[in-house]
């Protein structure tokens, strides 16, 4: 008997203490947590003394937005910037979107088109008319035209787009030299050139085939050249039919030619885009397709005098699209409705993009930016994504797989089908028209429309 | 008839045959891993080079890199800390209300102990969203707190399924004994009937443990903060970085951090955790 | 009972009762309801649409069917594999092989590791680069092997490995527990009657385990239902058409786009995926006990 209640003692015990300690915790727990919303800093966003910014946390880092902010703080006395990143940015922002407590500025890869329209977002149109920093124009005129028309919702801006790429294909100057290959200005000198590369023994293009959403630019750029502007921009914006436009087949048809005579590199669907781009930086591919942010994104891994550079998709032969015109894509900074301090956040969104932080923006991150200007002593390797959007009559971006992220994801699997050559280009258009008639037909889902550039050919 | 005994050799190719799967099948257990190990010691352009080779010198560094850089060393912390608290208050919480469902017959006695058994067939996604709704409302998101009481939540079903098992066989005369000896029905829990479940709890710690040890969904889904990431968030993590960063070594060295505590663990407690399942296979 | 009884019966229930009606049934009834809404997950606007997300999952969504096609291979094709080699393990084991005990310590090994860290193994194992996979063939025929094994097109076929290799351990210890309590004996009359190994396999040690075989079965098929990490991480969070599963695309739903009812009523839809094969599989397996 005293021998079970000596063992017995100290587990009841230790039991006991471990419920006590378990409540403690509890409590304490939530005095942390409770204490984290601290009511200071919202009274101090609300008077207007400090603003509250959240970004993604990838490849451009934080330092560059801290410098940013210290330099608003300096221009505007009185006045605190707390600017914080994180990659699961989207996670920190929802609990808070939801409770109606958001920051006074962010950048996140958020279905932002969908909160604007349950008005989540503040409209920016009022800001837009005012003068922009540094300068004499406002601050919707600072703007690229063609990124800034992608904005629109139901009429309203709800964002500003900010950082730009262009899509182009990069090609290996050094290799190109080499062989005496050179970068080539219709579609048919494009395909000879594969061939040339191809017999050289060298892989033509290294493919991302992981996402092979880096494949549509070079479709979208393809049916343009050959049909115009105006079937382009019916395909974005979910015209009826628009994706099954015989010049779209007929592009998905030589996208597949392509993969089937070796012009992509043997293996490429299943690579991941460093892989693939590692392959175009050690010589083993000839070209990659890529945003502009391929210098950014290999710096660490290109071997050292590698040179790199880019061309647009060039034009076809007869055909009644402009060649100039290029496919791009951006960021969007927004400005939460019920942003403790509107102004605040408004102030100093206009302040990042005002054209000398832009610029210096650009100049660091190796990127371009939406703002006219900004494009000034960037790197070489950039120079002729800088060329391509000055020349360019218009540009247009993919929007649809923005509004619609299960319409991108058929796409995205479309293609990936398609390259595999699993499925025909018949099937790859309808499907994707099937998708978007889906679209349509759902009443829950908000639609979208991308206003048509004047300068649309066709 | 005895094919086995009149030709000896037959049955020593049957024999053999089967060594030889056994082997086969050890082999590909054990390759992966040794693999694993040696390649986590190679650098990257070793590793691309070639998947077979040994690498050249032993590259430490690549450990360094996971557990300093790659914060596998924080995260292996975390994971310990909140495992050990989560898997302490299940078995206290637990146990408390296995005893009561398994030897307290009262009206709604079968209706609890039933409900806590469907929790077992629902699948943990079902929850998932509003709990994160939930936990955020309590202002518990994104804390330990919170990650814990969910974890010792979701494993009520399991825990009181076994214990209550347990509990119901054991013996009655010692709680009984005690009861005449003047305790009352709580003493007697913790003094007499707690000591004795002890194998129970074990079992269940076991159990727990490793499945709270390698959770992932629920952490993701709660812990968005890098400091607080837990184990299996932090690998995951390492290995979507290593897209962008290409450190490969480093990559593999986290993996083999992350499997060897829980391997040797295994390998000391194996006779206990194969003593459990078998002692709920004959009960189940 | 008496009050003293009455009082710590309450007291004691009462932690474990409290936090799983809160933390547990509270969030369940929650995602039932929600389900009825069509809610982006980021804003307090809400629309009530009643069972129009169950009939556009149902009748109009190409991609869930797809996934439950997928679930279906992965909860049947490993579950025939998995339970055929315990079994036959298992049987091995307990016919008097020497080093039984090294064999299942070590079969049971891929249990005890995290699924990340599992997918993460079998990630690099099947890399097409400098996976072990095709290294090993490398060496074997004497050339470099750059098969992509993780190819769409037969990625659910490459899952099933790993599958097994992480599972087998596990339900291995599961029939040998079962297998070492059937009586010696019965195997004795047996082979006195002339039954060769084979035959006492079937008529003694099947019948006899077929409740242990039953709970196997039901375990895996949920589990195949379930299965998340494998394909989510596998596929860098974003898994594509040919690798979708239910919970992958539920995650999809849910967070990615902004689908957050929608998402839900995926997940009731598995639950009672969950429930009705449960109980089919018990319906089906369901045979007397065989006393001994």
């Amino acid at each position: 008997m005293p021998k079970r209640q000596v063992i017995a003692r100290p587990i009841g015990a230790a039991a006991r203490i471990l419920a006590a300690a378990g409540l403690l915790l509890a409590v304490v727990g939530l005095l942390l947590a409770v204490a984290g919303c601290s009511g200071q800093e919202q009274a101090a966003r609300r008077a207007g003394r400090e603003i509250e910014v959240q970004i993604f946390l990838g490849g451009y880092g934080l330092d560059f937005f801290q410098e940013v902010a210290r330099g608003y703080e300096r221009t505007h006395p009185g006045v605190k910037v707390t600017l914080s990143g994180d990659p699961r940015i989207i996670d920190k922002l929802r609990p808070r979107l939801l409770a109606e407590n958001p920051p006074d500025l962010f950048w996140a890869f958020l279905p932002i088109w969908r909160l604007a329209d349950d008005g989540v977002l503040h409209a920016l149109d009022a800001d837009l008319a005012t003068r922009a920093y540094g300068q004499k124009i406002t601050w919707g005129e600072s703007f690229l035209p063609g990124p800034l028309a992608t904005t629109v919702v139901a009429g309203k801006r709800y964002f500003v787009p900010t950082d730009l790429s262009v899509f182009l294909m990069w090609y290996n100057v050094g290799m190109f030299r080499e062989h005496g290959w050179r970068p080539p200005a219709r579609w048919d000198e494009f395909m000879a050139l594969c061939e040339r590369i191809k017999r050289a023994g060298i892989a033509p293009i290294a493919f991302q085939g992981r996402y092979p959403d880096y494949a549509l630019p070079m479709l979208l750029n393809l049916f343009q050249r050959k049909v115009g502007g105006r079937p382009l921009f019916d395909l974005i914006n979910l015209k009826p039919g628009a994706w099954l436009h015989p010049d779209l087949v007929a592009s998905a048809a030589t996208l597949q030619e392509m993969m089937e005579k070796g012009y992509f590199q043997p293996g490429c669907m299943g690579m991941t885009h460093t892989e693939a781009q590692m392959e175009f930086v050690n010589s083993r591919a000839a070209m990659v397709p890529c945003g502009t942010w391929l210098k950014a994104e290999m710096t660490n891994t290109t071997p050292r005098g590698f040179e790199m550079s880019s061309f647009n998709y060039p034009g076809v032969r007869g055909g009644k699209g402009d060649p100039s015109v290029a496919g791009i894509s951006m960021g969007y900074w927004c400005v939460p409705a019920q942003a403790a301090n509107l102004r605040g956040g408004v102030d100093f969104l206009k302040w990042v993009t005002s054209r000398e932080n832009a610029n210096q923006f650009a100049r660091s991150k190796d990127t371009l930016f939406a703002i006219r200007g900004a494009d000034r002593n960037l790197a070489r390797e950039l120079a002729p994504a800088v060329a391509v959007m000055r020349r360019a009559r218009y540009t247009w971006a993919a929007m649809m797989s923005n509004w619609y992220p299960e319409l991108s994801k058929r796409i995205v699997d479309g293609l990936a089908s398609l390259m595999s050559g699993n499925i025909s280009p018949e099937e790859f258009c309808q499907r994707i028209e099937q998708a978007c008639d889906r679209i349509r037909r759902d009443s829950n889902t908000p639609k979208y429309q991308m206003p048509v550039p004047a300068e649309v050919e066709g | 008839m005895g094919k086995g005994k009149a030709i000896p050799w037959g049955r020593w190719l049957v024999r053999g045959a089967l060594y030889l799967v056994l082997v086969g099948y050890a082999g590909a257990v054990i390759l992966p891993m040794v693999w694993l190990l040696y390649t986590s010691l190679k650098n990257n352009e070793e590793i691309f080079r070639s998947a077979w080779a040994l690498p050249g010198r032993l590259h430490w560094g690549n450990f360094a890199y996971a557990w300093g850089r790659a914060r596998i060393g924080d995260y292996f912390a975390n994971s310990l800390l909140v495992t050990a608290i989560s898997v302490a208050l299940i078995l206290l919480v637990s146990a408390m209300a296995a005893y009561v469902l398994a030897r307290f017959p009262f009206r709604g006695n079968r209706a609890i102990f039933y409900a806590f058994l469907a929790g077992l067939m629902v699948p943990t996604q079902l929850a998932l969203v509003p709990l994160f709704f939930l936990v955020n409302a309590m202002g518990l998101l994104d804390t330990y707190t919170g990650l814990i009481l969910v974890y010792v939540a979701f494993s009520l079903p399991f825990t009181i399924f076994v214990l209550a098992g347990f509990f119901r066989t054991l013996p009655h005369e010692l709680a009984e004994a005690a009861l005449i000896d003047g305790c009352t029905h709580a003493q007697a829990f913790w003094r007499v009937m707690l000591p004795i479940a002890k194998p129970g709890l074990v079992t269940a710690a076991i159990f727990n443990f490793l499945g709270i040890w390698n959770e992932y969904l629920f952490a993701l889904v709660l812990i968005s903060s890098e400091r607080l990431r837990t184990l299996p968030l932090g690998l995951a993590n390492l290995l979507m970085v290593t897209h962008y960063e290409s450190n490969w070594g480093a990559l593999f060295a986290g993996l083999v951090m992350v499997m060897i505590p829980t391997l040797a663990a295994y390998s000391l407690l194996q006779g206990q955790l194969t003593k459990g399942i078998t002692a709920g296979a004959l009960k189940g | 009972m008496r009050r003293e009884a009455r009082r710590m019966a309450a007291l004691f229930l009462l932690p474990a009762c409290g936090l799983y009606a809160l933390l547990f049934l509270y969030p369940v009834i929650s995602s039932l309801v929600l389900s009825l809404y069509d809610w982006d997950g980021f804003s307090q606007q809400r629309r009530f649409v009643g069972l129009g997300n169950f009939r556009r999952l149902l009748g109009d969504d190409p991609m869930f069917w797809t996934a439950l096609k997928h679930n279906l291979f992965l909860l049947s094709v490993p579950t025939v594999i998995i339970l055929a080699a315990a079994l036959f393990f298992a049987g091995a084991l307990t016919s008097g092989v020497r080093g039984s005990k090294f064999f299942r310590i070590t079969y049971f090994f891929p249990n005890v590791i995290s699924m990340v860290a599992i997918t993460l193994l079998w990630f690099f194992i099947y890399n097409p680069n400098f996976g072990l996979l095709n290294g090993l063939l490398g060496k074997l025929t004497g050339s470099k092997v750059s098969i992509v094994w993780l190819d769409p097109n037969h990625i659910m076929a490459a899952l099933v490995a790993p599958i097994v290799w992480c599972s087998l351990g596990f339900y291995l210890v599961l029939f040998l527990a079962g297998m070492e309590s059937i009586p010696q004996t019965y195997y004795d009359a047996a082979r006195v009657d002339g039954a060769n190994a084979w035959q006492q396999f079937r008529s003694i040690t099947v019948p006899l385990m077929w409740d242990i075989i039953t709970v196997a079965v039901v375990f895996l098929v949920i589990g195949g239902l379930r299965i998340f990490e494998l394909i989510y991480v596998m596929a860098l969070g974003y898994p594509n058409e040919q690798s979708q599963v239910i919970s992958t695309y539920l995650y999809e739903q849910a967070f990615n786009n902004a689908n957050m009812g929608y998402g839900l009523a995926i997940a009731v839809v598995l639950f009672v995926l969950v429930f009705a094969t449960t109980a089919a599989a018990m319906r089906l397996m369901g045979r007397e006990q065989t006393e001994f």
